[in-house]
């Protein structure tokens, strides 16, 4: 039970939900790879997470690259000796009515969130299946059920949970499950950037009359990277207080 | 993960099912006291005695689901035990197996629906109050791979669908209540009286290439059941292998 002693990569680790995971992995005994593209923000975490006394390494990577990814997988592995457990939580979003939308935004929304899941599942799973051991947890999104303003972050997004089921379907003999979270709103330093009024509006219309926070998405990884997870693959777990039920 | 349920009081109605069993033995095991249900006498004397006994911690209520008044009767003795009513509610009452529509009568249909759907709903209809007035709960109904809709077992399926709807609209109707309500599907599992072939055929149909086994019930328990889940309400969650990718219903 549980996840000491193994090796757990976060991409988008250096803040937010994804640097919360990795401190509640650490915690609880894996030794944690912390990942952003901001080289400032990973040494900053790292130093932290050293100071914390956790098992920890760095690097920085952009996850829409395929040769960064190779890179920030082989440091994981020669660092710690192999890999469990691979969160592909590294995400951004480029919102706006669908007239406006650019190139550049679909482009950046859909290579940081759906390819960069690609890029580090493939450049991972080998390491997995040589174990026979293996926690794939993609971060989707509540918003893949369609949000007005966010087409290319729902259609990212979706296109996440498929790739979680496909390769559930495909890598589950090799001792590999694939699962993903969907969180709904969730108290970040993005959702504290909202204006006050904004938040308490939208904060009023769910169905718990409150945002998530990090530590729900942490609880919830850290589920599905037990070890006695070995019989969870595929699935898509909403953490989002009741908001996929009704989104109204 | 070692999930903290130190002193809640937890209700498993079917708690001498398999399923029931093995979700007791793990609720216990997190330091839950524990308000034992089933029809089966001798079942649930054996549970609790696996438990260590009645007493303080462990109230066994030899009653049938399917009838109504067990489920105000029951919450009624948890109060007088336990002096609070559940912190968690467990519907584990027994799948039974499903039966091809020209073998199935009205009668047949009604009691499959009594029988697991209705009883569930008698003890929500109790229980989910109550949890209200004391501000806290977690509702935890149990279903089957038979809800993805299965051929020879349409009964299962209407049943169990009707379980799907009453989680999502409970779980909003108590959202505001600190209470949570979701449904665990459990897929096949490893059962003492299978026969080779028949774990041969289960297995190949599943993604992980393994049935199931008592931990994967009582991991996913642990963490429905406990304040790490506080966030996930109204949800379907299957622990199946990965079968369930296999259908629509599952997303």
């Amino acid at each position: 039970m549980g996840i000491a002693n193994r090796v757990a990569l976060i991409t988008g680790s250096a803040s937010g939900m994804g640097k919360q995971t990795a401190r509640r992995m650490a915690e609880n005994g894996a030794a944690v790879v912390i990942n952003d593209i901001d080289p400032a923000k990973v040494e900053a975490t790292v130093a932290e997470f050293r100071q914390a006394g956790f098992k920890v390494t760095g690097a920085v990577a952009d996850i829409a690259n395929r040769e960064a990814v190779e890179g920030l997988i082989g440091h994981a592995v020669a660092e710690f000796g192999g890999l469990d457990i691979l969160v592909n939580n590294a995400g951004l979003e480029k919102a706006g009515p669908l007239r406006k939308l650019t190139d550049a935004d679909w482009n950046l929304t859909v290579n940081v969130n759906l390819k960069g899941t690609f890029l580090c599942s493939q450049a991972a799973h080998g390491h997995m299946v040589g174990n026979k051991h293996g926690r794939i947890i993609n971060i989707a999104s509540r918003a893949w059920l369609g949000g007005a303003g966010q087409t290319p972050y729902a259609s990212a997004k979706a296109g996440v949970v498929g790739m979680t089921r496909t390769l559930a379907l495909e890598l589950g003999r090799n001792g590999i499950t694939t699962n993903c979270i969907a969180p709904g709103l969730i108290h970040t330093p993005m959702w504290e950037e909202l204006p006050e009024k904004d938040r308490v509006a939208m904060a009023a219309k769910l169905p718990m009359g409150q945002v998530g926070d990090p530590d729900d998405i942490a609880n919830a990884v850290m589920f599905l990277a037990d070890d006695d997870a070995g019989f969870i693959n595929g699935q898509v777990l909403y953490v989002c207080g009741g908001r996929s039920l009704f989104a109204g | 993960m070692q999930y903290d349920l130190k002193d809640k009081v937890a209700l498993v109605v079917g708690a001498a099912s398999d399923a029931g069993w093995v979700i007791s033995r793990r609720l216990g095991a997190l330091g839950a006291k524990l308000a034992l249900v089933s029809e089966d006498g001798e079942g649930l004397a054996a549970l609790a005695a696996e438990l260590g006994q009645t007493g303080p911690r462990v109230l066994a209520i030899t009653a049938s689901p399917r009838h109504a008044g067990t489920a105000a009767t029951s919450l009624e003795h948890v109060i007088g035990h336990f002096g609070q009513a559940p912190d968690i509610l467990v519907n584990a009452l027994p799948f039974p197996s499903g039966i091809g529509l020209e073998g199935l009568t009205a009668e047949g249909f009604a009691a499959t629906v009594a029988g697991t759907f209705g009883a569930a709903f008698g003890f929500l209809r109790e229980v989910l109050p109550a949890m209200r007035r004391q501000g806290r709960g977690r509702v935890i109904n149990l279903s089957s791979v038979g809800y993805l809709g299965l051929p020879g077992g349409a009964d299962i399926a209407a049943a169990q669908s009707g379980i799907f709807g009453l989680t999502r609209s409970l779980a909003l109707e108590y959202a505001k209540d600190r209470i949570t309500v979701n449904t665990l599907v459990l897929g096949d599992r490893a059962m003492p009286d299978q026969s080779e072939e028949d774990v041969a055929r289960r297995t190949a149909a599943i993604p992980v290439k393994r049935l199931g086994v008592d931990d994967d019930i009582a991991h996913a328990v642990g963490f429905f059941a406990s304040d790490a889940s506080k966030y996930v309400t109204g949800q379907t969650f299957f622990v199946c292998g990965g079968k369930s990718a296999y259908f629509s219903m599952s997303v």
